[in-house]
This record gives C-alpha cells, structure tokens and sequence, in this order.
C-alpha cells in the first residue's frame, strides 16, 4: 500500500521535536543556519576556524544548524449524514481511505498522528488525540467508520479545534462544504494558528451527472425535504452553473483564511494531495 | 346540479384525497445537499400538479366507489304547445269502416284512421304535453299528461286493438278532464281532443260535474266525429220534432251540450279520414300558445364519469412515473 502514501510539507515549523521537516528551531540539521559564540552553544564539535580567526574578539565560533522538526498533523472529518452520500464513488469509502492515508503518510513521515471525527457531536470512539505515533487504533477508527451509518449535522465540528493542539500543527479538514459559508469561516476562524488543508469531497454524481431528461425527486440527507426537479438540459445547466458558482464561493472562503482548499471529486486519491503540495511549494 | 351519492359512508375515503400532499410518489435519491440546487419555477409547478392530479384521482375514485349521481331533478321548460288529452271513443262501432263494415283490407277501421292520423298529429307537435285515455263501457287510463313523444305514440298505437262494447261519453270525458286536476297551475292551453264516431246520452249527474271542471279547468274541446254513413250528423234537425230529444238523436244533443258548456268548443264532422286529417290540422294551426312546465330528469349515474377521469388521471401519473429518471 505504498501508493496510498502523500508527501507534506510544513512551512514555518517551530517544533522542538526532531523530525522531517524545515523548521525555525536551531539544532543539529544539516542547513547551516548562523554562527554563535562557543559560549552560548557548548558544542565544540562544531567550532568553524576560519569564522574563529576572522572575529575581531576572537571569541570562537560555533556553527549552528536548523533543526528539522516534526509536526503533529491531524485530520478532522465531517461526520454527517451526507458524508454517507454514494454517488459514483461512496463518499464514506473516501473518509475511510483519507484516514488510512494521511495516518500512513504521518508514519511515513514519522510526524504524529490524530484524528477528530465530528458527528452531531463528538464520538470518543472516534477520536485520537493527543496526536501519537502509535498505528494501532487507527485502523479500529476506520472500521468504525466504514460501517457506520452517518445522521444528522456535522454540528460538532466548531468544537473540534478544542481537541487539537495549542501548537501549530496540519490539519486536513475533511468534508463536502455544503453547510452554510458562515459556519465555514467560523471554523477557519478557530482554527487559525493551525495549517488547515481543506479537502473538499465532491460527487460528480451530484451536478455533471445528474440525468438530462426526466423526473427526480431529491431528498436532502440531513435536513429531510425534499425537491421534485423536471429535469432538462435548461435546469441541469443551471444547476452545474451554481456549483461552479459554490465552488468560486467555497475557494474564495478558505483563500480569506490563507489556505487552498482541494476538491476532490472523484473519491480520495493520495497523489492529489502530493501534487498539491508540490503546488504550494512552487 | 344536484349531485347525491347511493353510499355516503364511502365519502369519507375522501381524506385520503389528502395523501398526495405529504408524499407526491416519485421515487426519491439521496442527495447530500439540496440547498445549492437553484430554485426551479418549472419544477415547483410540476410538483404542484402532480399532487393536484393525484388528489383530483383520488378524488374521482371515492366519488365513483361512493356511487355519484345526478340526482332526480325537475327542469322548468317553456314551450309552445299545448296540454292535450286525446279522448279516444273504443266503442265496436270504431273497428268498423265509414261505410260501417267490418274492414276488409280495402278500407282501414275508424279506429286504425284515427291511429295513423293521432300519430302523425302527435309527431308534429313536439312541444306539447299529451295524455291519453279511452271510454267504451267504461273509462279507460291509458297515460297521463306527459312530455315523452314515444310514450304517448305508444299509448296511441295500443288504441287499435278490438275494441269493446257501448259508448259511455260522460266518464270518458269525466276522465279526461280529471287528468288536468292534478295540474296545480295552468299553462298554455288544455285541450281535450275526443275522437269518437257516434255519441251517447250525458246522464244529469255527470252533466253537472262536467259543466263544472270544464269551466273550473278551462278547458278548450274540440269533437272529431266520424260519422259513419247513413249516421245522423251533428247540425241535423229531425224531420219529425217528436224524435228531437236525447235518446234518438244523442249526436245532435251532445253537440249541443258541449256548445252550452261556455267553453272554446269547436267540433269537425268527419265522413272521411281526409276529413280528420283537416280537423287535426285546424288544431295545429291554431293550438300554439306559450307552455310553462316542469320535465322532470330522472337521476343519472356519474360513477362512469368518474371512473373515466380517474384513469386519465392515472395515467398521467404513470406517464409521470414512467418519465423518472432512474440513475
């Protein structure tokens, strides 16, 4: 399964930890960072000559290096009953496959890993927090996940932020984005000492999909009304032109915060996330 | 209108009329959030008629099954025409010819000619109300004052059979005017047609009760007499005064009786059938005055109307259900 496997990087680490990725403590790394005086860093393994030479006090100096840090990263996943939605793919096998993916990814990275899933309120069967290295329960979390049946709101995911780490740490926040805007930059908004990746899971089934002629009768997952739609190439424009118009919506929201969101629409695939990595890095 | 139905326990069936309006029956899709789906005005409608047309089949349903009809109703009609009563004389005399045979294929009966021609007159009067009734020894009902061409042609048609014995003018007349009693008011005309070939003495009691009805009704007569040869006619004075009275000469008293009656009184002496034929067509000409009446309309059955609007209407549902989009 070493395909299911995203390289991630996080700017501006400041995590005492060792780990794998640039980060501003100074430490033993290999990226020369400044020189200090031997008596603010004992470390005489690393005295530089020819920078002792050169200082007009002749005090020695010490190369110092920047540390690479680890980071905590954390997925948080919208619980709700559209996530339960199977459309060409199942929404709940990409929840599923994400959790196994960013978990492996974080091992992989040797950073730790934690999990909040937010259902109508917080599941403590379904939570791994503090953040750890241990792989164990996250495969009894996707368990869980892959046969449960999801109901009501993602109500509990404004108090996710309370079960994430003071530190700064990457969060990917996991879900469709149908709730209102507001409720979304609500969340961004306590979330804002954090990394947030937003990874948007969307269906073709939902709007490119949908069937050019024909009667449909819709019925809203979470809030139980439902819409019957005289389907025509006219309405089915319409109805693919106002996604395009949600998705400028939910883009333009999480710009504001200062990160990209990601949509995926076909499912979860672990070389998306890479390749948008690789985008924010170039 | 006024609709009644044969089982008003079914009716109240009719609150699953409401059904359609929690669930309109297309087979549903999950989707996760219909909030971002534009609003379709299109559709809106859609939906609405959907519900309406299962409601209004639901609807035609439980009329149908709760056995829906036109109830029994009465519809005020104004025509021109006239109440007739024909008074038709089923005495032996009229089986016989004018010549006062018995007929032999040449010649038709009194009877059968006064038959063709009733019916024929019966035909051309399309707006009249007519009644039948008979006298020989004894009056005969035969049918009421109606609207309804083919029962009164019926009622004719039956008149030719052999007939029966003496004349009894007076109860026939007696009957004949009993027919407008049960009319409570009068319009357009009342008319007596008494069609008879010979006469009989008016006995003093009946006298007084026809004297009375015929004003009281006012009541127009008019006599077709078919004489028959070498019988006295109606304006015949006998030669001899002793034979002036009643008993021999009835014809010539019983005109003039009717004529003292003080009632619109016209009587046709008739020695042919093309002679009754002119008779029948004076009256035509002349019986025409506006005719005020109740048609009474008896109930009509609406189930099969019903019915028939339930399949359409349920058809359409399943050209609806069979229009869905099945992902």
């Amino acid at each position: 399964m070493e395909d299911n496997i995203f390289h991630y990087r996080k700017p501006e680490q400041s995590n005492v930890f060792p780990g794998a990725h640039a980060g501003k403590s100074v430490g033993n790394g290999l990226l020369f960072k400044h020189h200090k005086p031997l008596m603010s860093a004992p470390d005489p393994r690393h005295i530089d000559l020819r920078a002792s030479l050169l200082n007009p006090f002749s005090h020695y100096q010490v190369k110092s290096f920047q540390q690479q840090s680890r980071v905590d990263v954390y997925l948080v996943a919208d619980l709700s009953a559209s996530m339960g939605y199977q459309g060409n793919d199942s929404k709940q096998q990409a929840l599923v496959d994400c959790l196994i993916s960013v978990a492996k990814s974080a091992h992989a990275t040797g950073d730790r890993f934690g999990f909040v899933g937010c259902g109508q309120a917080i599941d403590r069967q379904l939570l791994l927090s503090p953040a750890n290295l241990q792989k164990g329960r996250v495969n009894e979390i996707a368990k869980r996940i892959e046969t449960a049946t999801f109901t009501g709101q993602a109500e509990s995911l404004l108090q996710a932020a309370d079960y994430l780490p003071n530190s700064s740490s990457l969060v990917f926040l996991l879900s469709d984005f149908y709730m209102p805007v507001k409720m979304i930059q609500q969340q961004m908004q306590r979330l804002n000492k954090h990394t947030v990746i937003p990874l948007v899971l969307w269906d073709k089934q939902e709007s490119r999909d949908l069937p050019n002629w024909g009667v449909v009768k819709l019925a809203d997952m979470e809030q139980g009304k439902t819409r019957t739609l005289w389907m025509r190439p006219a309405l089915k424009n319409k109805i693919n032109a106002a996604f395009k118009q949600r998705k400028q919506q939910v883009q333009h929201c999480f710009r504001s915060f200062g990160s990209e969101p990601l949509f995926m629409e076909q499912g979860y695939r672990a070389e998306a996330i890479s390749q948008y990595f690789l985008q924010l890095a170039g | 209108m006024n609709l009644t139905v044969d089982y008003p326990w079914v009716l109240f069936a009719l609150v699953l009329s409401f059904l359609p309006l929690f669930n309109n029956g297309v087979s549903h899709s999950r989707y996760p959030s219909i909030d971002i789906i534009p609003a379709d005005t299109f559709s809106i409608f859609f939906s609405a008629l959907i519900k309406v047309i299962a409601m209004a089949a639901i609807t035609c349903l439980v009329l149908a099954l709760a056995g829906l009809n036109r109830g029994k109703q009465s519809q005020e009609r104004i025509g021109y025409g006239a109440h007739i009563v024909l008074l038709l004389d089923r005495s032996k005399s009229m089986d016989y010819t004018y010549a006062g045979k018995a007929p032999d294929g040449s010649e038709e009966s009194k009877a059968s000619a006064a038959k063709r021609l009733l019916i024929d007159f019966i035909n051309k009067r399309q707006h009249d109300r007519i009644g039948v009734a008979g006298y020989s020894t004894s009056p005969l009902f035969f049918m009421p004052l109606t609207e309804n061409k083919q029962a009164a042609l019926a009622a004719v048609s039956a008149t030719d059979l052999p007939a029966l014995a003496y004349t009894n003018i007076s109860k026939g007349l007696t009957m004949g005017l009993s027919f407008f009693q049960q009319q409570s008011s009068q319009t357009g005309s009342r008319i007596i047609l008494m069609v008879s070939d010979g006469a009989a003495v008016v006995d003093p009691e009946s006298e007084a009760t026809i004297r009375r009805w015929a004003k009281q009704l006012n009541i127009r007569l008019y006599w077709i007499f078919m004489r028959s040869e070498n019988s006295p006619g109606l304006y015949e004075k006998p030669e001899d005064p002793r034979d002036d009275n009643a008993g021999a000469m009835p014809e010539r008293y019983l005109h003039l009786f009717f004529t003292s009656l003080g009632i619109p009184y016209k009587a046709y002496q008739a020695e042919n059938p093309d002679a009754v034929q002119q008779a029948i067509n004076d009256i035509n000409k002349l019986e025409n005055m506006p005719l005020h009446y109740v048609e009474k309309i008896p109930k009509q059955d609406l189930s099969t109307q019903c019915y028939l609007l339930a399949t359409f209407f349920i058809s359409l549902l399943l050209a609806f259900k069979l229009a869905e989009a099945r992902p």
